[in-house]
């Protein structure tokens, strides 16, 4: 009998106050209806083996209790897939700045000097932050959720759709025309902009303030005068055939791996022959010019880093495409 | 043989498939007074095992729904719930019997309909 009041006064903790009377009474008197039954069968009194191992055919006390209560979920079913998909942004806008800070942190030249006193440090900083406004941004989602479900909140808002207002359908494949027609609008104006002002022999005047570019101008400049012809072609057969192809996507990728290149290849090249100003001395227009290349290269990582999130988008591209070889219209993905 | 994934599927849709019935067999069995012991009994008795755990919980939401009615008596020495349908309990029980003989009608002639289609 002790095993039996033991375990209805640990199940009668779990119970809402005004039902544990009754709801104890109840559970007690099956018990002992059960106890009764198979004594009976047995012809003797149950031993307390046989009692311990009835309740625990019964199941642990919290979930015997547990099933009584009614079910309560602090964000329910309705409103948990908005939950998810809010909590997945929330993480991606808190975790992508922070690793990208991270890792152009660790490319960038300066980084020698923290290296020296122990990168493990910076990481073990950088997780830490991570991890305190990533617990505080979810614990304020997860609060307001729980708010919306507490308040019924989410009837209203699902309820409140309009079949007119739903997004269009999407299709990986599809370049909308306004961003083609935008694109081959820009790269024009860079054209002829490019064309008018940055041809070599390059130098500018501002003020009294002369900055010539090395001979190997006409490399960058003939460069970028190609590709942003090609990018020109590929906007104008993009806005015609608004439907990402295998070849265009490849030579999108050649297009901007070659422009990163080339960008790179300039931020390394000591591009800057002279800065030259009345008011210099030969020594202050060495130090300049100098000064110029040096914060051009240290810009470096970073570019390099920019060439390869462009690939990567690239890339992403193209495999988002082979994977769907067969919806390449939207009335096929529709469909 | 079923894999374990198949297994836990069907547990799970049989759990579903049985949760409604169960009701309707609680509701059937408390057209005569009973206290919970003897109702689970009876249930397991008809092939359905069904744990306090599961009855006493429904039993209190048939009741708070109003298609039960309970009471406390002395009953063998000793203080027992005895539950029985309401009148609303009858209506419902009714309502419900038809709805169940319309689905199983149903499943039976889709079941059957496909079945010759098949051959």
């Amino acid at each position: 009998m002790d095993l039996i009041n033991r375990y209805l006064q640990a199940v009668r903790f779990w119970l809402p106050r005004k039902q544990q009377d009754d709801m104890i009474a109840e559970l007690s008197e099956d018990i002992r209806s059960e106890m009764e039954e198979r004594s009976r069968a047995l012809g003797r009194p149950l031993t307390e083996g046989e009692v311990e191992e009835l309740l625990r055919q019964r199941g642990s006390p919290i979930l015997v209790a547990n099933r009584y209560l009614p079910q309560q979920s602090l964000i329910g079913p309705l409103l948990f897939p908005i939950y998810r998909f809010v909590a997945m942004v929330v993480t991606l806008v808190l975790l992508v700045p922070m690793f990208l800070g991270w890792l152009v942190t660790l490319l960038s030249p300066g980084f020698g000097a923290i290296r020296s006193h122990h990168w493990l440090s910076l990481a073990g900083l950088t997780w830490s932050h991570l991890w305190t406004g990533w617990f505080a941004a979810m614990g304020i989602v997860t609060l307001v959720f729980a708010i919306l479900e507490r308040t019924h909140a989410q009837q209203h808002i699902l309820e409140c759709w309009n079949p007119r207002k739903l997004p269009p359908v999407r299709h990986p494949s599809l370049i909308p025309r306004s961003t083609s027609a935008i694109e081959l609008a820009v790269n024009l104006a860079v054209l002829f902009w490019w064309t008018a002002n940055m041809a070599p022999p390059l130098r500018f005047h501002f003020g009294e303030l002369f900055i010539a570019f090395t001979a190997q101008w006409a490399i960058f400049f003939w460069a970028t005068l190609a590709l942003t012809l090609a990018n020109s072609v590929l906007a104008s057969i993009n806005l015609v055939r608004p439907f990402w192809s295998t070849p265009r996507i490849t030579a999108r990728l050649l297009v901007d791996l070659i422009g990163a290149v080339f960008f790179c290849w300039l931020l390394r090249a000591h591009i800057v022959a002279a800065v030259v100003s009345l008011t210099f001395t030969p020594e202050k227009t060495l130090a300049v010019t100098q000064s110029m290349n040096y914060w051009l290269a240290r810009m470096f990582p970073y570019a390099v880093f920019a060439c390869i999130a462009v690939a990567a988008a690239n890339l992403w591209r193209y495999v988002h495409l082979k994977k769907k070889p067969r919806a390449r219209s939207p009335q096929a993905a529709a469909v | 043989m079923l894999d374990t994934v198949q297994a836990d599927a069907l547990d799970n849709l049989r759990l579903e498939l049985r949760r409604g019935s169960l009701v309707l067999a609680v509701l059937a069995a408390l057209r005569n007074e009973q206290y919970g012991y003897t109702l689970r009994r009876e249930l397991a008795e008809h092939g359905l095992e069904m744990d306090e755990g599961t009855l006493y919980p429904l039993l209190r939401r048939l009741e708070a729904q109003g298609l039960l009615m309970s009471e406390w008596r002395a009953h063998e020495k000793r203080n027992k719930r005895f539950y029985r349908l309401s009148p609303d309990g009858r209506r419902i029980l009714l309502q419900l019997m038809a709805e169940w003989q319309h689905l199983d009608n149903s499943v039976r002639a889709i079941f059957q309909e496909n079945h010759h289609g098949s051959h």
